[in-house]
């Protein structure tokens, strides 16, 4: 007889309910049921959703701007022959620097507010979306952006005409890219200095002892993060799937 | 001639730096405690180098990522060995996987620091946990997503079980396997910063955020810096080693 594929999650599920009503590890485990109790608490008295959209304004806010001013950027750099590569080699040496580590410098530039968490998504994805669609655009067949030249095309139409739809797809994958590692870089950002978001939620849970409001936290975004993912592969357009293949 | 832009461009970023730097600081000579100039970072540098202070720092990220992301490798590759090797063990720890896989990494921390305080051994565990989920992922990925033709093959000619995995499944899985022990190596970087900034009494990540409590720009830019510096050179060798690793591959 075959098992169905989530029995080993439901029993892990059972086994840790178990251990941690006979006592183990209470102050840092809650039980999964006491995390849905809150869960529920908390989506009745609209906290969860207040903390939730709070962190996707940040998120929508700081990737968007990345993706309105990175991808046109990397359709331009990645075209030309001259500055291109010297802007790209720019970037190239701010992106290892984690885009939590600009947190703390962030804050003198920007004080506690909302525009230095917007700062920190901005910078995560920008990196991601600018170097992304760079590349994406270096992978166009140089064959097709000769042949559209010597068509006639000016450098507009080329961008328009050819260099959406060929490198379209991947930097569709950026942009993926670019949101998921917004949904890392906000919670740190929001540990640091927030007064509501998921990644608040999950700091007051530490510093109440509510392991449960942690694990809360942790479950939303995961939620919200692969929500997101969702969100993007369906906003993705039909014209694009051309390269799947 | 590939390096004549790079030049070109870092210098202009150089450049770009200092000018605004001193436009800002001729406007108002209050804001070298906002945005610091190259030179006064290169002060900094050299002042914290010669103290000892930056490499004191430094070796204690350091030391905090070595052993969280070793005790992640050597508890991460075996899970993932063992529930990727059996198909009926895979099936079930799939799901499991796919549940925790969008969890962002950073997202571990309160737990570490409700488990085990302020201090080495809750930096350490943050790392183990930030680490650890990546390289199970990718090695079980690695192993699951081996080109079926190869399995037939391999089975048609005569292979046993434990020859299938140890002769195909491993080493088929090894590029992704690498890919994910490297993706781990930056990220253990990343969250020790986030790790120190929450909560910690030195580490780089430590001294960028008391830099800024102390309105002392410069040194977080130093420690910005070496971060950058740690991780980039550090990935360029795992890239080295992993192609010298993987010749074989086409």
């Amino acid at each position: 007889m075959r098992w169905p594929a989530w029995t080993l999650g439901a029993l892990l599920l059972v086994a840790w309910e178990t251990v941690v009503r006979l006592g183990v590890g209470v102050h840092v485990l809650p039980t999964p049921t006491a995390v849905l109790a809150l869960g529920w608490t908390l989506l009745l008295d609209g906290t969860l959703i207040d903390h939730a959209w709070a962190s996707g304004v940040r998120i929508g806010l700081g990737v968007g701007a990345a993706v309105l001013l990175g991808v046109p950027m990397g359709l331009v750099l990645g075209l030309s022959r001259r500055t291109g590569p010297a802007v790209e080699a720019a970037i190239r040496l701010l992106r290892p620097i984690p885009p939590v580590a600009w947190i703390p410098i962030s804050i003198l530039w920007f004080r506690v507010s909302d525009l230095q968490q917007y700062f920190i998504v901005f910078v995560g994805a920008w990196t991601v979306v600018s170097l992304g669609s760079i590349e994406a655009v270096r992978r166009v067949p140089d064959a097709w952006v000769r042949a559209a030249r010597n068509l006639g095309a000016s450098r507009a139409q080329l961008t328009r005409h050819v260099l959406t739809w060929g490198a379209g797809a991947d930097i569709f994958t950026a942009v993926r890219r670019a949101f998921a590692v917004g949904w890392w870089v906000i919670v740190a950002a929001e540990f640091v200095s927030a007064p509501d978001g998921i990644g608040f939620l999950i700091l007051e849970g530490r510093n109440l002892v509510q392991p449960e409001r942690v694990f809360l936290g942790m479950a939303c975004l995961g939620g919200l993060s692969w929500a997101t993912d969702l969100l993007i592969s369906w906003a993705r357009p039909e014209s694009l799937a051309w390269s799947e293949a | 001639m590939r390096t004549r832009p790079a030049a070109m461009g870092i210098g202009g970023l150089a450049l770009a730096w200092a000018a605004v730097a001193v436009i800002l600081q001729a406007r108002d000579p209050l804001s070298a405690n906002v945005f610091p100039g190259p030179l006064q970072v290169l002060r900094t540098a050299v002042a914290l180098s010669a103290d000892g202070s930056l490499g004191h720092h430094a070796w204690a990220s350091f030391r905090r990522v070595l052993l969280g992301y070793g005790l992640a490798v050597a508890v991460g590759v075996p899970m993932a060995w063992v529930a990727g090797a059996s198909p009926a063990l895979a099936r079930q720890v799939q799901p499991i996987l796919a549940l925790l896989r969008p969890i962002p990494p950073f997202a571990w921390i309160p737990i570490s620091l409700l488990a085990l305080g302020i201090g080495d051994a809750s930096a350490v565990a943050i790392v183990f946990l930030g680490a650890f989920f990546p390289i199970v992922l990718n090695t079980f990925e690695g192993l699951y997503r081996v080109d079926p033709a190869w399995l037939l093959a391999a089975r048609n000619l005569g292979a046993s079980p434990a020859q299938v995995v140890l002769s195909v499944r491993l080493p088929a899985s090894l590029p992704r396997m690498l890919e994910g022990l490297r993706l781990a190596w930056t990220l253990s970087w990343m969250v020790v910063v986030v790790a120190e900034l929450v909560g910690s009494d030195r580490g780089l990540g430590f001294l960028i955020m008391d830099s800024r409590n102390l309105g002392q720009p410069a040194m977080a830019v130093v420690g910005m810096t070496c971060i950058g510096a740690i991780a980039a050179g550090s990935e360029v060798a795992m890239l080295r080693l992993e192609r010298r690793v993987l010749r074989w591959q086409p």
